[in-house]
């Protein structure tokens, strides 16, 4: 304490870049927040004075695949700026230290920086068994989660697993999955989904974090700079859907024409991602450029929405429909013929009554009337 | 299995409207108007405007080839030029790996990432007078 | 998770199922129901040797106002058709709509542009107003007006609107509106084979048995 922190700017300066150098990194992930052009100016000014933050990640239920795409962004440049020189991060996957030193370096690490780091964490959080499927060094994932949240500055839930419990959550969850928003009650969590992210979006956030503070969120908790739009207002099919123009298989006129995937199931439109505009590897494509519908992998439950190839107005169910309906109807035939049973007879008593009262003979029915 | 190329894909049709220039042209010329008036600055990010390459041919068309280009080697490669309308800047940040990050149109004097700052300039003051130091006692 | 992915989930789920499952019934159970019913006999001779020639003949008559008729109610029939091709348009001519009919009965057909669409339901829109407004402003229309008729009303003008304004994002997310707008069209359905709603099944009943007893008694159909 007391000495001056080293600052962001500093720490680009020691990892032998220049200002200019800074100003470019400020001016790409600005334009990559969607951020307006001044914000460069502004985001180059903080970050300038903004001491150099600790980042902590911290992996539980999850598959890596956040990470890899992490590290396997379109502009290795500024990630590794972001995860090397910007930030000292903690990963049990990527550091070189494992068991004990591992365990150590870590908590030196939330030690050192207790209150201000940024917590990043990747997984959902088994709670079945008293957290008891995923232990590290002896302490539940839960426990570990909660003892870390204590310390951060911000906690970031990268990927679907900890934004909203993702794979492990699906049902039956059979480990007691959750999202970090459930462990995680009495603060904002900043959800980054994606089954993984887009990591230019990972970085982006943590950039934006450190330049202006908490970012805007929908009411799912994901910031609106990359989750603000649907894929399908930004997808570049969309005329095609305007034009009621679909694909119907994946291999007919239509699809080679690079018309609207709607029928083979894509959920773009009740999807909120960055996909469509900036696209994955090196800006190359995404899935529907690709020629596959959306899967809805930034959204809550996407794997139990009925199934990936149903189109997103049929139904989720998978009931037998002709069953179901057969016996609906049959149920309905009985009915109404119990019914109109029940209005003969009670014709017939009432008439016989008013026959009986009156002296005469009932009149008769004739059930073959047209 | 049939060869990549048997299969019968066809690419989406570019769209060779000149939607989106025309009304970037106008914005420039504002933005332009008030660097002349109160000196302030203005920056459109290219980038992250649904351009097709109508519109990129009628906005190289319409601002021309300025005087000075620059070339920056810091982070990968950046290229700024001026185009023929003078203040208003061309640039192109690419990474390391010659990958587009972002490209922009700034209006201003001269982009703020090319003049050498203050700091820079006494460190880099710092070194020279270093360097003459060591120099001058030894005399080799 | 969240209540508003909920709601279209619900909506998509077992609302769907149980809509679906409440009109089937419904329309089995009203159709035999009533078709079983005991009729008295008409005891007079034939006119005709064909008396349910008549009945199907009345399902068509009774498309368009007799000429006695027509100064007075010719323009309040072309709104109500406007609405009802409207609707039809709407339902039978989405996309959407074809794909969840397809996902139910496997009958599919090809779709119509958005446009079309949009301007269908737009027309459906605004004649189902002036006929509500019609209705209120109708001193005899008011008086056989109950429940059932703005009830009705109501149920076939909130997926019409909601469609819309899900289409155009207009006043909240795509899935909130998406979601209510399936919610309401399954409230439709559920209710349909109970209320005057009925109509769509039962007008051609009616009609014809209706043309089929006049047409029997030697009356001009």
């Amino acid at each position: 304490m007391g000495e001056l922190e080293e600052t962001v700017l500093d720490a680009f300066r020691r990892g032998g870049l220049s200002r200019r150098a800074f100003l470019k990194f400020c001016a790409a992930t600005a334009s990559l927040l969607a951020l307006p052009p001044a914000a460069a100016t502004a985001m180059a000014e903080t970050l300038a004075r903004t001491p150099r933050p600790t980042v902590i990640y911290l992996s539980y239920q999850e598959c890596t695949a956040c990470l890899e795409s992490m590290t396997r962004s379109f502009s290795p440049t500024i990630e590794h700026l972001i995860f090397n020189n910007i930030s000292l991060a903690f990963n049990d996957t990527l550091q070189a230290a494992a068991g004990e030193a591992a365990e150590a370096a870590r908590k030196e690490a939330m030690r050192q920086a207790w209150g201000k780091y940024i917590l990043i964490v990747d997984g959902a959080v088994p709670m079945g068994a008293g957290g008891a499927y995923c232990v590290a060094a002896g302490q539940s994932a839960v426990d570990d989660l909660r003892h870390a949240a204590q310390g951060a500055a911000a906690i970031i839930a990268v990927g679907t697993c900890a934004a909203f419990g993702g794979i492990p959550y699906a049902a039956p969850n059979p480990t007691g999955a959750v999202p970090v928003s459930e462990v995680i009650r009495d603060r904002p969590v900043i959800n980054v989904s994606g089954c993984p992210p887009i990591p230019e979006v990972m970085t982006g956030v943590v950039v934006y974090y450190l330049s202006f503070g908490m970012p805007a969120l929908d009411h799912q908790g994901r910031p609106l700079a990359f989750y603000g739009n649907s894929i399908h207002d930004r997808c570049y099919r969309r005329p095609f859907y305007d034009e009621g123009r679909f694909a119907h298989t994946f291999d007919d006129e239509g699809a080679r024409n690079g018309w609207c995937l709607y029928e083979l199931g894509c959920k773009g439109p009740v999807t909120y991602n960055a996909c469509a505009t900036l696209k994955w590897n090196q800006g190359t494509s995404f899935p529907i450029q690709s020629g596959h519908g959306c899967l809805g992998c930034s959204e809550p439950d996407f794997w139990d929405k009925g199934g990936f190839y149903r189109p997103l107005s049929a139904a989720t169910g998978h009931w037998p429909r002709g069953e179901v309906l057969g016996a609906a109807a049959l149920g309905g035939v009985v009915v109404g013929a119990g019914m109109a049973a029940l209005a003969r007879s009670h014709q017939k008593t009432s008439a016989a009554k008013t026959a009986k009262e009156a002296g005469s003979p009932p009149p008769k029915e004739d059930p073959h009337e047209r | 299995m049939k060869p990549i190329d048997a299969i019968p894909i066809r690419p989406a049709p570019a769209s060779d409207v000149a939607g989106n220039a025309p009304a970037l042209l106008h914005e420039i010329a504002a933005a332009l108007d008030t660097l002349l008036r109160t000196g302030r600055e203005y920056c459109i990010d290219l980038s992250a405007l649904p351009l097709s390459p109508a519109d990129r041919d009628l906005l190289r068309e319409a601002l021309g080839t300025g005087e000075v280009r620059v070339d920056l080697d810091t982070l990968g490669n950046s290229h700024i030029e001026e185009t023929g309308v003078p203040g208003v800047w061309w640039v192109c940040h690419r990474s390391e790996d010659g990958v587009l990050l972002t490209e922009s149109l700034a209006i201003c004097r001269v982009p703020e990432i090319i003049p050498a700052h203050p700091a820079d300039i006494a460190m880099g003051l710092q070194g020279l007078q270093e360097r003459m130091a060591s120099r001058e006692p030894g005399g080799h | 998770m969240s209540a508003e992915t909920n709601l279209l989930d619900f909506a998509r789920g077992p609302a769907l199922e149980a809509a679906l499952i409440i009109l089937v019934f419904g329309i089995f159970w009203r159709l035999v129901g009533v078709l079983a019913l005991p009729r008295t006999r008409d005891l007079s001779e034939p006119r005709v040797r064909h008396a349910w020639l008549g009945g199907v003949k009345t399902i068509f008559t009774r498309m368009w106002p007799r000429r006695e008729f027509r100064p007075r109610i010719l323009h309040w029939e072309a709104v109500s058709y406007i609405f009802h091709i409207g609707l039809a348009v709407v339902i039978l001519g989405l996309v959407p709509h074809i794909l969840l009919i397809r996902d139910i009965t496997g009958l599919s057909w090809p779709g119509l542009p958005d446009g079309v669409i949009t301007f269908a339901a737009g027309a459906a829109l605004i004649s189902l107003l002036a006929l509500l407004a019609h209705r209120v402003t109708h001193p005899v229309l008011r008086q056989i007006s109950n429940f059932d008729d703005y009830f009705s009303w109501l149920l076939v003008f909130t997926p019409l609107l909601t469609g819309l304004m899900a289409y155009y994002h207009l006043g909240g997310r795509y899935e909130d509106l998406l979601g209510l707008h399936m919610l309401s069209a399954e409230l439709l359905l559920a209710w349909l084979p109970f209320s005057k709603l009925a109509h769509t099944v039962f007008f051609l009943f009616s009609r014809g048995v209706t043309g089929a007893v006049y047409s029997r008694r030697g009356a001009r159909i």
